[in-house]
């Protein structure tokens, strides 16, 4: 009977909570998302997403989102315990990124619109010729993020601590006429790269990186493709590389 | 195998770390486009797409260190994808913005002139509830349960659900008063 009365309640607050006219704004939904609203700001967002319907929907899907963070690679704080207070500034690990000097905004948007556009225009080669290499999709929207496709490489080795220069082996993937190879800093710099016809690789013993922590992922390149937005990547794999024997 | 010189590239110039990066991070974007888009996402991810990748040249261009870049990425997403969603909201009602029939041809007059006398009286009974019962009841009444709010105001659950219980007690009250409900 009271949860009856509250669903009539409940259509009739609807009613009500759908006449705002201002909402709140994208830096705050943008800091809701990354865990970085204090107490006080994150209880003034929830109290206007109970009056209006609009946050209100926004306020679900930016939680949701929120908790699902960590499992896309992103660094966010805690979400609130029972008491909601959070201490100030950011728990997670302070690593910067050093931008490198760039040739200026008309080569990011031709380096957009290759790397984004033109899968959108289809690919040079017939329909039929192309293989059932996964792409990125609504339906793959949605699954984890660091594993790769079905049709992705396997890589074998090394993984973990490897002593020496590295040899790189990976599992085949079907329809690849090639392999791209990539070794990367912890800060995702790359290191080496390269394109491999074969399934095993090894960095030349005078261009060996320095000893350290490194990750490397290998790509297919599909047999009709030549853009590099089509590679079906495998996961990263993180190695440490120890000094070399003297 | 040993890789051929020309395909070793170390170290890799800004377009190519733009490369990793955008590969790297564009199923992050797409994944936020999708949550927070709405039903709107597959319209929406081109644009925001290219909005994020925009913001992060811009970045480049002024030289500017970026800190966590996945967070940047991410929150970016966020941002681009709510305003992309409120432009298309905003599309949609100027494109459906004509003349307003009088009323709905489903809509019963006598219904809807009831249903507006109740809201009113809702509207009404709402403004004497305590701050804190107000709180408790507009979230309880918005749909959230119970651990969004204690998440939501920083309560304890024992006061979330104390909250919520006797705001909407005070609440039945206040509307049976204005004769509303039984």
């Amino acid at each position: 009977m009271v949860a009856e009365r509250d669903a009539e309640l409940r259509k009739l607050y609807a009613e009500i909570a759908t006449s705002s006219t201002s909402h709140v704004d994208e830096e705050a939904w943008a800091r809701l998302a990354a865990g970085e609203l204090d107490a006080a700001e994150q209880a003034r967002v929830f109290e206007h997403a109970t009056c209006c319907a609009e946050c209100g929907s926004l306020y679900g899907d930016v939680t949701a989102l929120r908790r699902e963070a960590p499992r896309l690679g992103v660094p966010v704080a805690a979400p609130e315990g029972a008491a909601g207070a959070r201490p100030a500034g950011r728990s997670w690990r302070a690593w910067r990124w050093r931008w490198l000097p760039t040739t200026g905004l008309a080569a990011a948007a031709a380096v957009i619109a290759a790397l984004w556009l033109r899968p959108h225009l289809g690919p040079p080669s017939s329909p039929e010729a192309r293989p059932s290499v996964a792409r990125p999709s609504d339906a793959s929207l949605t699954g984890e993020l660091r594993s790769g496709p079905a049709a992705a490489p396997v890589p074998v080795s090394p993984r973990g601590r490897t002593d020496g220069v590295p040899r790189f082996r990976w599992r085949a993937a079907p329809d690849a006429r090639a392999y791209r190879l990539e070794l990367l800093s912890q800060r995702s710099e790359v290191v080496w790269v390269g394109e491999i016809d074969g399934t095993e690789a090894a960095l030349p013993a005078d261009r060996a990186p320095a000893p350290g922590r490194y990750r490397w992922h290998v790509g297919a390149i599909p047999s009709w493709s030549r853009s590099p937005v089509d590679i079906v990547w495998s996961p990263l794999v993180d190695i440490e590389l120890a000094a070399a024997p003297r | 195998m040993t890789l051929p010189p020309e395909a070793v590239r170390a170290p890799a110039g800004p377009d190519a770390r733009f490369e990793v990066l955008v590969r790297q991070y564009q199923r992050l974007i797409d994944h936020v486009v999708v949550r927070v888009g709405g039903a709107e996402a597959g319209l929406l991810r081109d644009d925001v797409r290219q909005n994020v990748l925009l913001s992060i040249w811009n970045q480049i261009e002024h030289k500017q260190d970026i800190q966590h870049v996945a967070s940047y990425i991410y929150k970016a997403a966020v941002r681009e994808t709510i305003r992309a969603r409120r432009r298309e909201v905003e599309r949609r009602k100027r494109h459906e913005a004509g003349p307003a029939p009088l009323r709905r041809p489903s809509e019963d007059p006598h219904r809807a002139l009831v249903a507006r006398e109740e809201a009113q009286r809702l509207e009404a009974s709402l403004a004497e509830l305590s701050p804190e019962r107000l709180q408790a009841v507009r979230a309880h009444l918005a749909g959230f349960d119970v651990s969004e709010l204690m998440t939501g105001y920083g309560w304890s659950y024992q006061k979330a659900r104390n909250l919520v219980a006797r705001g909407m007690r005070d609440l039945r009250e206040a509307l049976r008063r204005r004769g509303v409900g039984g």
